[in-house]
C-alpha cells in the first residue's frame, strides 16, 4: 500500500482534508484557469501565475485543515485585534491606490481588509462559543459591535463591497447562533431603512452612481452603464450553447472591461453559453453544500457557527458577482470565488476552506484523548 | 457538553431553511441565464454585431486628368481622416494627463522598489499624454489652427458621439496619432486632389470638394467618369474602433478612369503666366485667353485672369473661379470686322479686290452716326482691317443681305452654345435678321449689337486657320477629327487671313509680331457698354489672331477688360498675343513660315559684325 509509505502524520493530514470538497473545488480552478486563459487572450504568462496562486492557495488549505477547532479558537481574538489596529493603521499611513486607501506597506503590501474577512466571523462565533444558545438579546448587541467597527473602519476606506461582504459573514454567524425569527424580520425593515438612508446620506458620489445605473443601464452607454451593457450583450449573445471556448467576440475584441478579473463570469457566459452556466453553478452548489454539510459535522459551536458562515459568505461572493456581471445588482468589487484572477482573494478562499474542513469532528483522535 | 447539544437541532432548522434560500437565489440567478441567453439572446446578438461589425466605406481612387501629353494636371494621393469620439478622447486624455502628474510629482519624491513598477507606468502613460499633445500640435499646424484651438473644439463638441480631428491629413500623422491606441479614435482613408499647375489651370480644372465630388470645371463636367464608384466592406471592430479583420466585400471599388484633356500644360502655363502680369501691369479688370487648334478644333490653353488656385480653396471668392473666357459675354468690336468681310466675300457681294470710300470718315444712318478715327479715304479691304475703319465696315455690312449675314453668322456659332463641354457656357448673343434695321445691319459689321464669348470669338475664327471648316470644339483630347461643315469657302478663309496680315505688319496690331512666323489678326477696342450706356473711357481690348498665316493651324484669342493705361486692343492684348503665340507655334512643332525674315535679321547682325570688323 502507497499509504504505508508514507509517514503516519502526512497520512492523518491527508484524511482530515474532505476528498468531495477538494475534488469539486480543484474542478472549479481548473474550468477558471481555461477561462482566464481565454480571457486573457491566451496569454501563458498570466495563467501562470494564477496557478501559483492556486498552488499557495493549495498549500494554505492544507496547512489550515490541520488546525483543530480549539486551536483556532485561541487565535480568534488576537486574528481579529491585530486586524483592527491594521484597519486604523491603513487610515493613518495607507497607500492610495485607484482613489481608496487599501494598503499598507510592512516589507510586501497588505490588505489588511482580507484579514477581517477571516477575522471577524471567527471573532464572533468566539464570542459566542462560551455563551448560551440562543442568544440573549445583550450577547446579540455585543456582537454586533463586534462586527460594525471593522465593518465602518473599512466603509471609510472606502471599500463598500467588502465592508458589506464582511458583515454578512458576521451577521451569519448570528443566524446561526440562533436568532429568533422575529429579529430577524425586525432586522430586515431596519436594514431596508437604513440603506434608504445610506442612500441619500451616507454614500459617496461613485457608490450612488452605481447603483442608479443598476436601475437604469441603458441611461449612460459611453460611461458607467458601459460594463453592465458589455456584459450583458457577452452572456446574452452567447445563447444556450455558447460561442465555444476562445470565441468570444465581446470579449476577445475588447469590449468586456475588467475580463480578467471581476468580469470573468461574462467570458465564461459568451464562450460556453447556458449550458456552461448551469455546470458551473452546479459546481458552486456542490461546494457550498458540502461546506455546509461540514459545517454540521463540526467539533463544537465554534466550529459549527465558523464553518457555517463561511460556507455561507462563499455563496454571497457569487451571488453578488454572478448578479453584478448578469446585471441584477449594482457593480461592487468582488471578483467570481475562485476563478477570477487575483491571488490575495484565492488565498484567503482557500484558507476559508482549509478552515472549513478542519473543524470536523475528528473521531480516531478524539477517541485516542478519551 | 450539554452546550454543545443544545444548538444542533435548532442548527438543522437553520440549515434546511438556509438551503431553501440558497437554492431560491441560485434560482434566480438561472432564470437570470434563461432571460439573458434564451429569451433575450437574439436581441444581445444584434447589439453584439452593432458594436463589432461596421460596414466601412473603401473610397473609389479618383481619376487623373491629363493634358494631351500625358502629364498630370490633376491627382489623387491617399490622405487619412481622423476621427474621435469627444467625450471618449477627452476622458483618455484626462487619464494620461493624471498619470503624466503623477509620474512627476514620483520623480521627485522617488521610494521604495515595489513602486518601480507603478513608476514605470505612469511613466508610460505619461510619454503617451506628451505624444499625444505633440500629435494635437502637429494637427493644428497641418489645419493651421492656433495650438490649443483644437482642444477647444473638442470641448465644444463633447456631448457629439462623432467629430473630426482633422481631414486629409498626411498619413505619417495620422499614423503617429493611432499609434497611441487612445479609446475612440479612429482613421479612415480618403484622397486628396492636388493640381500640379496650381491656379494656372484652375478654371479648366475646377476643383472637388472635401468630400472628393468635383464641384467646378471639369471636376464637375466628368464626374461620373473621374469618381468610380466607392466599394463597401464589412468589417469587424474591436472595442478601440481599429478594424481587426476584413470579413466580406459587398461591393468592390471601381476605381475612376482618367480623363484626358486637350489642353497642353506648358502652353496653358506660359498663357497663364503672360496674361496675368500683362492684367497686373495695365491695372485691368480681368483678362482671358484662350489658345486654339484650328484643324482639330481642340483647346490648347484657355487661362483667365484672376483665377484661383485650386490647391488651396481657403480665401475663395466668386469672383475668382468664373471661367470668363466661357462664361461671360460682351460685345467683340472690330474683332468682328473679319467676319463681316469673309460674310460678304461668301455671298459674293464683293470680291477680294474691292476698294471701300470710307470718306468722310463718318456715316449717319438717321440718328445714329458711325465714325472712323480719321477720314481714311477710299481704301482696300486689307487697309480696311490695318485701319480699323468702321464706316468700312458698316457699308460692306449694308451690302449684305441681313439673312445671309446672319446665317453666316450662325454658322460661325454665334449666339450658339460652343458646346466645349465646361459647365456654364455662355451662348452670346444674336438676335434674328428679321429684327435687324439699318442701324443694326451697320453696326453688327462692326461688332456692336450682338455678343459672345471669347471662346465663341476664337471659335469663329477657326475656319480661317483649317480652309473654311468649322471644327467643333473640344477640351478633350481629340483622336479622330469629326467631319466638320465648311461655313465658308477655303478662298474666303485664305483671302481673308491675307488682309488680317496687314492688321500686324502695318495696321493697329503690329505688336501682334511673333519672330519666324506670318502672324493675320485683328485688334478689338470695344466700349462697354454699361447701365444702358457706351462709356467711352471703358474698354474691352482684345486682340485675335491665326499663325502661321500662310499654312494657318493656331487661333490665339486674348481679351483684357479695362486696362487703366495702353486701353487699345493693339496696345493691351496684341503683345501677349504675340508670346503666347510664339510659344505655342514652337511648343505643337509648326513649323516657322517666315525665315528669309530670320535670314535677313541674322545677315543684319553678320554685316554689323562685319562692319564692326572693318
Amino acid at each position: 500500500m502507497i499509504t504505508s509509505l508514507l509517514p503516519s502524520s502526512w497520512i492523518r493530514a491527508f484524511q482530515r482534508i474532505d476528498l468531495v470538497l477538494l475534488a469539486v473545488l480543484s474542478l472549479l480552478i481548473f474550468l477558471g484557469l481555461i477561462t482566464l486563459y481565454s480571457a486573457v487572450d491566451t496569454e501563458m504568462a498570466v495563467v501562470y501565475r494564477q496557478a501559483i496562486n492556486f498552488v499557495l492557495g493549495l498549500l494554505s488549505l492544507l496547512v489550515f485543515s490541520q488546525i483543530q477547532s480549539k486551536t483556532l479558537k485561541q487565535f480568534a481574538i488576537w486574528l481579529y485585534g491585530i486586524g483592527i489596529i491594521l484597519l486604523i493603521l491603513v487610515l493613518l499611513f495607507g497607500e492610495i491606490k485607484k482613489g481608496a486607501q487599501r494598503w499598507l506597506y510592512v516589507g510586501i503590501d497588505v490588505q489588511p481588509a482580507e484579514i477581517m474577512k477571516l477575522a471577524v466571523p471567527m471573532m464572533v462565533a468566539y464570542f459566542f462559543a462560551n455563551k448560551n444558545l440562543p442568544p440573549r438579546l445583550l450577547d446579540i448587541g455585543i456582537a454586533l459591535v463586534l462586527i460594525v467597527v471593522p465593518v465602518l473602519l473599512i466603509m471609510k476606506q472606502p471599500d463598500l463591497g467588502t465592508s458589506l461582504l464582511i458583515a454578512v459573514s458576521g451577521l451569519f454567524v448570528i443566524y446561526f447562533a440562533g436568532i429568533s425569527w422575529w429579529l430577524i424580520a425586525g432586522a430586515i425593515v431596519l436594514v431596508a431603512v437604513g440603506a434608504r438612508l445610506m442612500f441619500e446620506y451616507g454614500m459617496h458620489d461613485y457608490q450612488r452612481q452605481r447603483i442608479m445605473t443598476l436601475l437604469d443601464p441603458e441611461a449612460d452607454l459611453q460611461g458607467a452603464g458601459y460594463h453592465i451593457h458589455q456584459s450583458k450583450i457577452a452572456i446574452g449573445s452567447g445563447g444556450f450553447y455558447g460561442k465555444d471556448w476562445l470565441n468570444g467576440d465581446q470579449s476577445h475584441l475588447d469590449f468586456l472591461p475588467e475580463r480578467h478579473t471581476d468580469f470573468i463570469f461574462a467570458v465564461f457566459g459568451e464562450e460556453f453559453g447556458f449550458v456552461g452556466n448551469l455546470i458551473l453553478l452546479g459546481l458552486y452548489i456542490i461546494i457550498i453544500w458540502r461546506g455546509l454539510y461540514l459545517a454540521t459535522q463540526g467539533e463544537d459551536t465554534f466550529a459549527r457557527l465558523l464553518a457555517g458562515s463561511l460556507s455561507l459568505t462563499f455563496f454571497i461572493y457569487l451571488l453578488v458577482n454572478t448578479g453584478m456581471v448578469s446585471g441584477i445588482l449594482p457593480v461592487v468589487g468582488v471578483p467570481l470565488p475562485l476563478v477570477s484572477f487575483g491571488g490575495t482573494s484565492i488565498v484567503t478562499l482557500m484558507i476559508a476552506f482549509g478552515i472549513i474542513m478542519g473543524m470536523k469532528k475528528r473521531k480516531r483522535i478524539y477517541q485516542a484523548e478519551d | 457538553m450539554s452546550r454543545r447539544k443544545l444548538p444542533s437541532p435548532l442548527f438543522q432548522g437553520r440549515r434546511r431553511f438556509l438551503m431553501l434560500g440558497l437554492v431560491g437565489l441560485m434560482g434566480v440567478l438561472m432564470l437570470r441565464g434563461v432571460w439573458l441567453e434564451v429569451f433575450e439572446q437574439e436581441k444581445l446578438q444584434q447589439r453584439a454585431d452593432a458594436l463589432q461589425n461596421r460596414v466601412v466605406t473603401i473610397p473609389a481612387y479618383r481619376g487623373m486628368i491629363l493634358d494631351r501629353n500625358g502629364d498630370p494636371l490633376a491627382v489623387s494621393s491617399p490622405v487619412e481622416n481622423l476621427s474621435c469620439n469627444p467625450s471618449q478622447l477627452l476622458n483618455a486624455r484626462q487619464n494620461l494627463r493624471d498619470e503624466y502628474d503623477i509620474a512627476r510629482q514620483m520623480g521627485e519624491v522617488g521610494e521604495a522598489q515595489d513602486k518601480a513598477q507603478a513608476k514605470q507606468n505612469s511613466e508610460l502613460a505619461a510619454l503617451k499624454f506628451v505624444k499625444l499633445e505633440n500629435s494635437f500640435r502637429k494637427i493644428e499646424e497641418i489645419l493651421e489652427l492656433n495650438p490649443g484651438e483644437l482642444l477647444e473644439r473638442l470641448e465644444q463638441a463633447r456631448d457629439k458621439s462623432f467629430f473630426y480631428l482633422g481631414r486629409q491629413l498626411p498619413p505619417e500623422a495620422v499614423q503617429q496619432v493611432m499609434e497611441l491606441d487612445l479609446e475612440g479614435v479612429e482613421s479612415s482613408q480618403s484622397y486628396r486632389r492636388f493640381y500640379p499647375l496650381g491656379e494656372a489651370a484652375g478654371h479648366i480644372l475646377g476643383m472637388t470638394s472635401i468630400d472628393g465630388h468635383g464641384i467646378e470645371g471639369i471636376e464637375k463636367a466628368q464626374q461620373s467618369l473621374l469618381a468610380g464608384k466607392d466599394g463597401k466592406k464589412r468589417v469587424v471592430l474591436d472595442a478601440k474602433r481599429r478594424i481587426i479583420e476584413n470579413v466580406e466585400s459587398i461591393e468592390d471599388m471601381i476605381p475612376g478612369q482618367s480623363v484626358q484633356l486637350s489642353i497642353d500644360r506648358r502652353i496653358q502655363f506660359i498663357a497663364y503666366r503672360e496674361l496675368k502680369t500683362q492684367v497686373a501691369k495695365l491695372n485691368a479688370k480681368s483678362g482671358s485667353l484662350v489658345v486654339l487648334d484650328a484643324q482639330t478644333g481642340e483647346i490648347l490653353a484657355m487661362v483667365n485672369s484672376p483665377s484661383f488656385n485650386p490647391n488651396n480653396r481657403k480665401e475663395l471668392s466668386p469672383q475668382q473661379y468664373r471661367n470668363r473666357a466661357v462664361t461671360d459675354k460682351s460685345e467683340p468690336g472690330s474683332t468682328l470686322k473679319p467676319l463681316t468681310l469673309a460674310a460678304a466675300l461668301e455671298s459674293k457681294v464683293i470680291n477680294p479686290n474691292v476698294s471701300i470710300d470710307t470718306s468722310p470718315g463718318h456715316l449717319n444712318l438717321g440718328k445714329y452716326i458711325v465714325r472712323d478715327k480719321g477720314n481714311y479715304g477710299i481704301i482696300s479691304l486689307p487697309t480696311l482691317l490695318a485701319k480699323s475703319s468702321n464706316v468700312g465696315a458698316s457699308r460692306v455690312a449694308l451690302m449684305l443681305n441681313p439673312r445671309d449675314h446672319w446665317m453666316f453668322l450662325s454658322r460661325l456659332g454665334l449666339g450658339d452654345y460652343p458646346n466645349s463641354g465646361f459647365p456654364g457656357e455662355s451662348p452670346g448673343q444674336l438676335s434674328n435678321y428679321a429684327s435687324w434695321g439699318k442701324i443694326d445691319r451697320a453696326s453688327h459689321g462692326y461688332g456692336y449689337g450682338l455678343s459672345t464669348s471669347l471662346l465663341q470669338l476664337a471659335h469663329a475664327y477657326a475656319p480661317f486657320a483649317a480652309e473654311g471648316k468649322l471644327v467643333p470644339l473640344s477640351i478633350y483630347k481629340v483622336n479622330k477629327v469629326p467631319p466638320s461643315p465648311n461655313v465658308m469657302s477655303a478662298k474666303t478663309a485664305k483671302d481673308v487671313v491675307k488682309m488680317m496680315e496687314s492688321v500686324v505688319t502695318e495696321g493697329t496690331g503690329k505688336r501682334a509680331m511673333v519672330d519666324g512666323y506670318h502672324v493675320a489678326g485683328k485688334t478689338g477696342t470695344a466700349f462697354k457698354f454699361i447701365n444702358g450706356k457706351y462709356q467711352n473711357d471703358r474698354y474691352m481690348t482684345s486682340f485675335i489672331g491665326v499663325a502661321p498665316a500662310s499654312r494657318p493651324r493656331l487661333v490665339v484669342a486674348v481679351q483684357i477688360d479695362e486696362p487703366k493705361v495702353n486701353d487699345s486692343g493693339g496696345l493691351a492684348a496684341a503683345p501677349v498675343f504675340s508670346k503666347v503665340m510664339a510659344e505655342a507655334l514652337r511648343l505643337m512643332d509648326i513649323p516657322p513660315d517666315n525665315v528669309p525674315h530670320l535670314k535677313q535679321a541674322n545677315e543684319k547682325q553678320d554685316q554689323i559684325k562685319q562692319g564692326g570688323a572693318t
